[in-house]
Order: structure tokens, then sequence, then C-alpha cells
């Protein structure tokens, strides 16, 4: 495969993904695309499955999950290989940001040394080039006196610069893929905002594809491309992100962006919008969508017959966009067999801009 | 109800924690602490709890200064119910919910201590948080996040308190369950006259929960005021800066990832340098010892720091001045006072 083809492939294709743990169903039939230098946000609660969709991915489960369906990274289809010749070829296909920095750096190696080892054992570099890569690869992730802060120890280092080491360290060997599982949500708000603003620096230069796993729709608008949101190991709805903030079809995802919403402006004192309920544990498999019993549009339909992911197409407003899907046999947005609550509160929100 | 007068608290090892710290929570009032990771903001909750003593100033409870013995700590701390930040870490998993939500009665001797009285008042607390029905011999380890934190709001509130606390009550939840947490919380603050304590790194959830906010930095009270004033109009460089460290809303209007923000060299965001790094994070000529995490905290929060703003070596507009003298309190009619000598 020539260089040039290898660019046109999407970073990481993943088609029809099953992940089960023993008798619990944690991802179910995932499609996701995450094209090259795009970054896709993976949008979900604890026990959603969007972990297990990204370690799935990074072939990074235990052996005691079973997973099905295929994964292509690059092109490559990557389900295919055994594990001790993934494991050849993992480096040279992706990178990956953990959201504990702390444990998953080697607490007794210098960090330049952990990152130098990358550049031996993948791009067959000298200990002394490696040395030299290790630091330009520091100083490309932002970090001062890059050449100091490589002969420190990881417990050395503030929360922020040892995410910042583990960015250096995905982004080394320019791997098409970067899987960075919440890696701001431990952080401070102000090392955050350093950090997503190092990602769009960096996505900038680099072509890579990130799938950004998050809980956290301020990260969404600030870093993605296209956003896919789960709900209990399913993928409910993903399209481009401006049309999921601008026309949520998934009441879910529209009350995820209206909690957060209300948050930032509404009135002190009073009280703050809430989603009913909470998720489903995980292995419980309701019958129906697993969204109705906390969905105030949902009706029996809705309890029997579980939706598939369909195009959004809108009778008002403007048209779908395109790759727009969600799983919902109310979407928002569409009058028919509305539930009058939610579409009142539809209307007052669709006249903001 | 509670009171901070000049509180400063000193760690071993000379680390300055809380510096000159004044604050007051009013009588059926709500006072909300915000700040980042080594802000002092945890340092106020356990002296609040009378957990630590102050190196000095005073604190008071209901206008009296706190207690020095355990008995009389004991007897005020029957006044205070807290809620912390992780549910998972601070229910007991051998203890059953009947017994985890009635231990404050066995603690200060109340009564309903035991026995089917016991019970019913269990019950009581449990149908008030939402959790009518649940059994009383279940573990928290059945409750999903949410249901633990309303486990430990029960808790908080089956000695009938007159203060809670709530350090960080919601940060280790989902989003869709942190809202119902929060309007609990509310609720029972509303329904019982509490004063309310409310510690938090989320600039966006304070403004809307509390009547005053308290911002801190470096173990000292930057800025404090109405939660409207704080939240619409800062006049200190670091509230501001906390406000546009914070995701936007909405794609078109991205920030901070699409252009980099820059304010001092270096720097990526509004705010130079993270707060436990500091842009004094390494030394120009450094010795590595001098970049550890806790070093780089007590760095800026050292004896240094007490003649200048604690926020000078981040602040976009500091001047010579702000390095040489401490910013004093300056207040304003309508209510908030900062501490800065270039307000915005």
């Amino acid at each position: 495969m020539t260089a040039e083809l290898a660019e046109r492939e999407p970073a990481l294709e993943v088609t029809d993904l099953n992940v089960r743990y023993g008798r619990m169903h944690a991802v179910r039939d995932a499609c996701l695309i995450v094209p090259a230098g795009r970054v896709v946000t993976l949008i979900g609660e604890t026990g959603s499955g969007k972990s297990s969709l990204a370690l799935a991915a990074a072939r990074l489960l235990p052996s005691s999950a079973t997973i099905t369906g295929r994964v292509a990274i690059a092109g490559r289809d990557t389900s295919g290989l055994g594990s001790g010749e993934f494991r050849r070829v993992r480096a040279s296909l992706l990178g990956c940001i953990a959201q504990d920095a702390m444990a998953a750096l080697n607490p007794v190696v210098p960090v330049g040394r952990q990152v130098g080892e990358l550049f031996t054992q993948h791009a067959g570099m000298s200990r002394q080039q490696a040395r030299e890569a290790a630091v330009a690869a520091l100083a490309q992730v932002e970090i001062r006196h890059p050449a100091a802060v490589a002969r420190l120890y990881p417990h050395q280092l503030s929360g922020g610069m040892r995410q910042r080491v583990m960015i250096a360290m995905a982004v080394a060997l320019s791997p098409p893929l970067i899987v960075a599982d919440e890696p701001t949500t431990a952080l401070d708000v102000s090392t955050q905002a350093e950090i997503l603003a190092l990602i769009g620096e960096l996505r900038g230069r680099m072509r890579s594809g990130f799938l950004w796993i998050t809980h956290d729709m301020g990260v969404v608008a600030e870093l993605a491309d296209w956003a896919a949101v789960m709900y209990a190991g399913r993928i409910v709805e993903q399209g481009p992100v401006e049309t999921i903030f601008d026309a949520p079809a998934h009441p879910y995802t529209e009350g995820l962006l209206r909690t957060r919403r209300d948050l930032r402006s509404g009135p002190v004192g009073a009280p703050l919008f809430q989603i009913p309920g909470s998720p489903p544990s995980p292995g419980e498999e309701p019958a129906g969508c697993a969204f109705a019993p906390r969905c105030s549009r949902a009706t029996q339909v809705c309890a029997e017959v579980d939706p598939g992911l369909e195009p959004v197409r809108r009778d008002v407003g403007e048209g779908g966009s395109f790759g727009h899907v969600a799983a919902c046999h109310h979407p928002v947005g569409r009058s028919a067999g509305a539930s009058s609550g939610l579409a009142q509160g539809r209307s007052v929100e669709g006249q903001r801009p | 109800m509670i009171g901070f007068e000049g509180v400063s608290k000193h760690y071993r090892g000379g680390r300055l924690a809380l510096d000159d710290v004044t604050l007051s929570l009013p009588a059926g009032g709500s006072l909300g602490l915000v700040g980042e990771s080594g802000s002092g903001k945890t340092t106020c909750v356990r002296l609040a709890l009378g957990l630590a003593r102050p190196t000095s100033g005073r604190l008071t409870f209901d206008g009296a200064t706190y207690p020095a013995s355990r008995r009389g700590l004991r007897g005020m701390r029957r006044q205070i119910g807290f809620v912390l930040q992780d549910p998972y870490d601070s229910l007991d998993p051998r203890m059953t919910i009947r017994d985890i939500i009635s231990e404050p009665l066995r603690i200060h001797g109340l009564p309903g201590r035991s026995g089917a009285k016991g019970d019913a008042l269990v019950s009581e607390q449990l149908a008030a948080v939402g959790l009518a029905g649940a059994d009383l011999r279940s573990y928290p380890s059945r409750y999903s996040g949410g249901g633990r934190q309303r486990i430990a709001i029960a808790r908080a509130l089956i000695s009938a308190p007159s203060v809670l606390i709530c350090d960080e009550p919601t940060s280790s939840l989902d989003v869709s369950v942190q809202s119902q947490i929060v309007n609990l919380l509310l609720d029972a603050g509303r329904q019982r006259d509490l004063s309310m304590l409310f510690v938090t790194h989320d600039l966006d959830l304070i403004g809307r929960v509390v009547d005053t906010v308290a911002v801190m930095y470096g173990g000292r009270v930057v800025e404090t005021g109405p939660a409207e004033l704080i939240r619409r109009s800062p006049r200190h460089h670091y509230t501001k800066a906390l406000h546009d460290a914070v995701p936007s809303d909405h794609p078109r209007h991205r920030r901070l990832a699409a252009t980099a923000v820059s304010v001092g060299a270096g720097s990526v965001a509004g705010i130079a340098g993270d707060v436990e790094a500091g842009t004094a994070l390494v030394p120009e000529a450094g010795t590595p010892d001098q970049i550890g995490a806790d070093q780089s905290r007590r760095a800026w929060v050292g004896a240094g720091a007490r003649d200048s703003c604690v926020f000078a070596s981040r602040c976009p507009r500091a001047e010579p001045r702000c390095r040489q003298e401490r910013p004093p309190m300056t207040a304003e009619a309508d209510g908030r006072s900062y501490a800065c000598f270039y307000p915005i």
C-alpha cells in the first residue's frame, strides 16, 4: 500500500462491534468512523460502553472480553491479527492517552527515557538519537525546558505535565489513530484548557485521527468534528458536531446539552434542569429503547421495540445533515407523536440563535 | 453561622495552606468556595468541620469561638452535616445503609439509634432523598454513584443539623445525575433552613446554587461577593481566567482549542501555567528536586508570597507592585470585594 492511499483511509473504521464481558453486553452493534485528521468524540456516562468501545478498537481489553465485529486502523483490519502480531504493529498504528497518567507511566523510569523507548523500539534509533528525539517530542507538546523535564520521574511532575508527557508519547511516532480516554477529566479547569489548546494545535499539525472519549459537552464543543453519543451500550446518535449541538435528534443528547446550557446560564438559585432517573445498571437489557424510562417523549412503542439507528430527517427547520443518525422512535424536532411537554420546551429552545 | 476571621493554617513542613482568610457563612444563607487544587478550599472544610485547627486567626460557630475540647467539638459537630466528594469512599461498604444513615444518631447519643423507631426514622430520611422503599439491610454496593450520594445526604440530615457542608458533592457523578443531586441539596437546604457551605472547582455550578461566592487561589480569598456579580463581571484577573478556562457552549464559539489564547510567553491558555505547575515549575537554572508537584505548590504559597499578590506570577496584568506588596481586600458598594491593585 502506498503512503498516499494509506492517508485516504479513515484512521479508524469500526463495523458492527460487540463487546461482552461474560453475560454482560457492554457494546452493541457499534459502527463508527474516525477520518484521518479529524477528532471524533465519544460521549457517554459511566457504563455506557464508551471506554469498552475505544479499548476494543485499541485492543486493550482483557482477554475475558469477547469482541466481535471488524476494526480497521488506517485501512488495516486488525481484528484478524494475532496478539503477538498486533503488538508488533501497534505502536505504528495507534497511540493512547489515558485518563490517569500517573498509572499509565512507569514510576521508576525518567519520563524522557520512557518517551525515548518508543524511538529505540519502533523507529530503530540509537539510544543517543532517541534521547534527542524524546526531548524534541516533549518540546512539541509545549513543555518548557524539555531537556530538564526529560530527566524527571512522573511523581515529580504536576498532573498537567504528566498528561503532556502522555500526549508526547501518543503522538511521538505520528500514528494514524490516537485514542484518548477522558484525558482531562481529572485535571483542574485551567489545566484542561491548556491541554485542549494543545490538542487543537496538534491536530492542525498532524494527520492523525483522534477518538476522544468524554462525558463533558464542553470538551465536545471545543474539540470535536464529529460527535457520537452512547447510552447503555449503544451509539444512540452521531453526526457532525454542529448538527448535534444545533439540532440534536435523540432526547438523551438534547437532555445532556440542555443540562449544561442551563447550568451555565440559568438564574441563580433556580433548580437545575435535570434528566430524571438514572441509566440502566450494566447487564440490564430492556426490551425497547434503554432510555425510554427516563424519556418524556416515550410512548408504548418505545418500551417494546428497540429503535435502530436511522438517518435523521426533519419536517421542520433545516434538512437532515449528512451522516446524522439517531436511534429514536420520536426524535426531537419531528412533531409527529411528540409528547407536548418536551415539544414545547423544544420550540422555546429553538428560538435561541 | 460559621465565621473565619483572619485564619491561617500552616501544615507541617511549613506549607501555608491558608493565608489570612476571612469568610462568613450567614445563618440560613449559602456560601460557595471555588478554586482549583491547592487553593485551600479543602483546608477550609477541614477547619469548618473541626478536623484541624487554625495556626492563627479565629473560627467561630454561631458567634462563639470553636470549642477547644473534644467534647465541645463533638457537641458543635452535631449541628453540622457534611457530604463529601466521593460516595464510593465515604460510605463503609460493610455497613448496611440503615447503620450508615443512623450513624450520626449513635455518635451523638440521639434518640432513634435502634429499634423500630430508628427504622422508621431512617426510612423517612431515605424517602426525603428520593430512595423511598429502599431495603434498610442493603449495602452501599447495591447503589450507583448517585444513589450512594443520596444515602450520604440522608446521613448528613438525620441529626437535624443547622449547617450543611458539601465538599465537591457532585464531581464524581455522571452528568445526568449531577443536577439531581444538586437540586436535592438545594431543596433540603431550603426546607430545613440550613446554612450551606458549598465547595467546588466548578465556577458555573457555584454561580447557580449559592448566594455568595468566594474565589480562592493559593490559600487566599482573592475575590468574594454575590454569585451573580462574580459570574457576570469578575474584578479579579484570576476569577476572569477561571471563567475563560471553561469550555464553550457551542462548537461555533470554541475558544480554547481553536486558536491558542496567548497571555504570557509560552502559555497556551488564559492562565499561564497550570496551578500546580505554575510558571516557576521548571526554574531557569533548575534543579530537578524543585520541580516536584508538591514543592512547586509550596513555592507559590511559600513565605515569599506573603508580600505579593499570589496570582502575580500568572497574571496578564501584573505590574512590579504586584510582586512587592500584598493587595488588600477592596470593598465595593455592591457587596463584593477583591484583592487586586489593577481590577478589571
